[in-house]
């Protein structure tokens, strides 16, 4: 019935596994993912504890629809208080390891306390065990942790999630990877893996899930597969990726550039999507290679790509010269234009770091561009980068930030603090292109208002996929409106990332469609609008998370820079983000106070009290 | 019939789907004087009730205006699909 109704507890200080049922009642309530996984944290911590102590808690969460044949459904998430933010941290990922965490017969880990020795945790259906990882997988890359677990344990249908360097090293944005090249990826939450001495978790399942309502399921899935399939988005989303985005966002003017000082790139031509289809002239072939899908998905977004043989970065290193996981949006706005470095190669080769040794590659890229404007100012010399000329638009510094963060080495490790702390490290707070300490994504807030609203509210901190605001973003550049665009999407996406359906199908259904699919999978009575209700109950929970974290409404805005310098060109030109006319309707539409905290009211019917 | 022409440019838009427009995206198509962005859009076979986003000389024009949109001799057109980021 969508559920396995079991979760693994996982006591790493005393090493002690239990099993426990699955609170159904809380599962009714927050469907599952995210929403249950926060209700889980909310229940059993102090949100005010240290990101990285022992006292914080570590959920990887799968959904109701997770591996049940659901048309995307293979996503987990991975929720804590994120080491970037010290706000509710919730990640999602792909891939194949969450479906087979819920094929092992686990709804969910809850991992606890911290391990006196490194370890990683084996989960083979009922057979999970804690062994040592050091003198093992301790300081290896992901890559390399991926392989040794599956040639130690002869298991190659091991799914594996897992930390590298970065998060060992407590690198502020560490990824927790999976499958390679799929990262719950934003807000630290590997570190604070790391900070628990967990390098990895391997999963193998067999049980199966089982489904409330075989028949309405089955053809409610087959439904959103008719639609899914044929649709525009899909065949867009296979064929270019999220790379194509960054051709619209630099015709529109909202591509952030040079650590946001410019809202479109000189140099787009030669990191876009043309040309990582263009076969280069070495060996002729394109930089793309193909795509890649996820568990039961049928979109395959993701890219393998493959990097010039001949190009500085991997010359010597025959390691690099094969398929990896290719350029996204997000991933090569941040290495690319926000730090003006135009070599696809050098921009391919930091996200191969970035999967490699575990990093978000959106606070990577952005990190180094708040690094390179400080060593622009001068507030950063060669004396701390150990002689490197971190020079915007230089390939080579790129390459050797990757490089010295991933591995936790030398001005690596001021570049692996964020940007915000980088930035109050060296005299210039305002220079963190950050909200609540968590890098913005590729759209500048100065041409896309509802984006800007979407990152000042976001829980999680500044956040593409949060909120839905695109559409009338890109076709009207104004304050109206966005307040009640942006907190339905947001109450849309916090109950769509808790089914275990990736965001991305909602490019072609409607909520009907996956709400007619929980309604296969589930018993109970599942509505549209008791879909929303769920969305917003989860919105306010993270809220509430982040006040007893201490966090405000000053938490709630944006850098000075898109607030006072007004865009440079494109369609926003003159513009500034006005969070200030936005922010008051959207906390009442949201019912909170003038102070951004949920009213009672508000609590009451959202069955928050 | 007087004509204007008028500077087209999808972007990531696949340029085989369109009509009058040249592989790399960019052309110049005639429209007849005091037509619209859905005229242009019409001409070039993309349906302006689809939800692609437009910009005329970098403006962004909203679907519910591109009837409204009177075009000019020499406006530059792009047009783009309706990509949310990930």
């Amino acid at each position: 019935m969508g559920w396995q109704e079991k979760v693994l507890r996982v006591d790493l200080t005393a090493g002690k596994i239990t099993p426990e049922p699955l609170n159904m009642e809380w599962a009714e309530t927050y469907i599952g993912q995210r929403g249950l996984g926060t209700k889980y944290l909310s229940e059993e911590m102090d949100p005010a504890v240290d990101a990285l102590s022992p006292q914080n808690k570590l959920i990887f969460a799968t959904g109701p629809l997770t591996a049940t044949g659901a048309s995307t459904g293979g996503r987990y998430s991975v929720i804590t208080k994120g080491a970037l933010t010290n706000a509710i941290a919730c990640s999602n990922s792909g891939g194949q390891f969450g479906a087979y965490l819920k094929l092992a017969g686990w709804d969910m880990l809850i991992l606890e306390g911290r391990s006196p020795e490194p370890v990683y945790l084996l989960v083979e259906n009922d057979d999970v065990r804690l062994l040592p990882a050091k003198d093992f997988i301790w300081g290896e890359t992901v890559w390399d942790t991926e392989d040794k677990i599956i040639a130690k344990h002869q298991n190659p249908n091991l799914k594996i999630a897992s930390i590298g360097v970065a998060g060992e090293s407590l690198c502020r944005y560490a990824c927790v990877m999976n499958d390679r090249d799929r990262a719950a990826g934003r807000s630290g939450v590997g570190a604070v893996m790391g900070s628990k001495n967990l390098k990895a978790i391997a999963a193998y399942g067999s049980v199966g899930t089982k489904v409330a309502n075989p028949q309405a399921f089955k053809e409610a899935n087959a439904a959103a597969r008719a639609k899914l399939d044929p649709s525009e988005p899909r065949k867009r989303l296979s064929s270019i990726g999220t790379h194509a985005m960054l051709d619209v966002t630099n015709s529109y003017g909202s591509l952030p550039t040079l650590n946001c000082r410019a809202v479109q790139f000189d140099g787009a031509a030669s990191v876009n999507v043309k040309a990582a289809h263009t076969p280069r002239r070495s060996d002729g072939k394109a930089n793309l290679q193909t795509n890649k899908a996820c568990f039961a998905c049928s979109i395959g977004c993701g890219r393998i790509a493959s990097i010039d043989p001949e190009h500085f970065s991997v010359k010597d290193k025959p390691r690099y010269q094969i398929s990896l996981g290719g350029l996204e949006y997000e991933g090569i706005y941040a290495v690319g234009p926000m730090c003006g470095v135009d070599d696809i190669d050098a921009a391919t080769y930091a996200s191969a770091l970035c999967n490699e040794h575990g990093m978000d590659p959106i606070s990577f890229g952005a990190s180094v561009a708040a690094a390179m404007e400080l060593y622009d100012i001068g507030a950063i010399t060669k004396e701390e980068t150990g002689g490197m000329a971190l020079e915007f638009g230089s390939a080579e510094a790129l390459v050797w930030a990757a490089e010295v963060t991933g591995t936790a080495t030398g001005f690596g490790v001021d570049i692996g603090l964020g940007s915000k702390r980088l930035c109050e490290k060296y005299g210039h707070p305002d220079l963190a292109m950050v909200v609540k300490g968590q890098e913005f994504p590729g759209y500048d807030p100065r041409a896309m208002q509802g984006m800007g609203l979407a990152y000042a509210t976001s829980n999680r901190g500044a956040c593409h996929l949060r909120a839905s605001p695109f559409q009338d973003d890109f076709a009207h550049i104004r304050t109206e409106g966005k307040a009640a665009i942006v907190k339905k999407s947001q109450d849309r996406n916090a109950a769509w990332d808790s089914t275990g359906v990736c965001l991305f199908a909602g490019n072609a259904w409607k909520v009907d469609d996956l709400v007619a699919q929980l309604a296969g999978a589930l018993p109970g009575n599942w509505t549209v609008d008791g879909f929303f209700d769920a969305g917003e109950r989860i919105w306010n929970l993270e809220r509430l998370f982040n006040l007893r974290a201490g966090l405000t409404k000053a938490d709630d805005t944006l850098p000075k820079r898109v607030m006072e310098e007004p865009a440079l060109s494109g369609a926003g030109k003159g513009k500034v983000a006005e969070i200030g006319k936005m922010l008051p309707e959207y906390y009442e539409l949201r019912g909170w106070t003038v102070d951004g905290e949920p009213s009672s009211q508000t609590l009451g019917r959202l069955g928050l009290n | 019939m007087i004509v204007i022409n008028v500077g087209f440019q999808l972007v990531s838009i696949d340029p085989s789907e369109v009509k009058g427009i040249g592989r790399d995206g960019i052309g110049e198509i005639p429209v007849k004087d005091g037509g619209s962005l859905a005229d242009a859009m019409h001409m070039v076979g993309l349906v302006p009730d689809k939800p692609f986003m437009t910009l005329v000389n970098g403006d962004p024009v909203a679907p519910e205006n591109r009837d409204d949109k009177v075009l000019n001799d020499g406006d530059q057109i792009a047009v783009f699909p309706p990509i949310e980021g990930g």
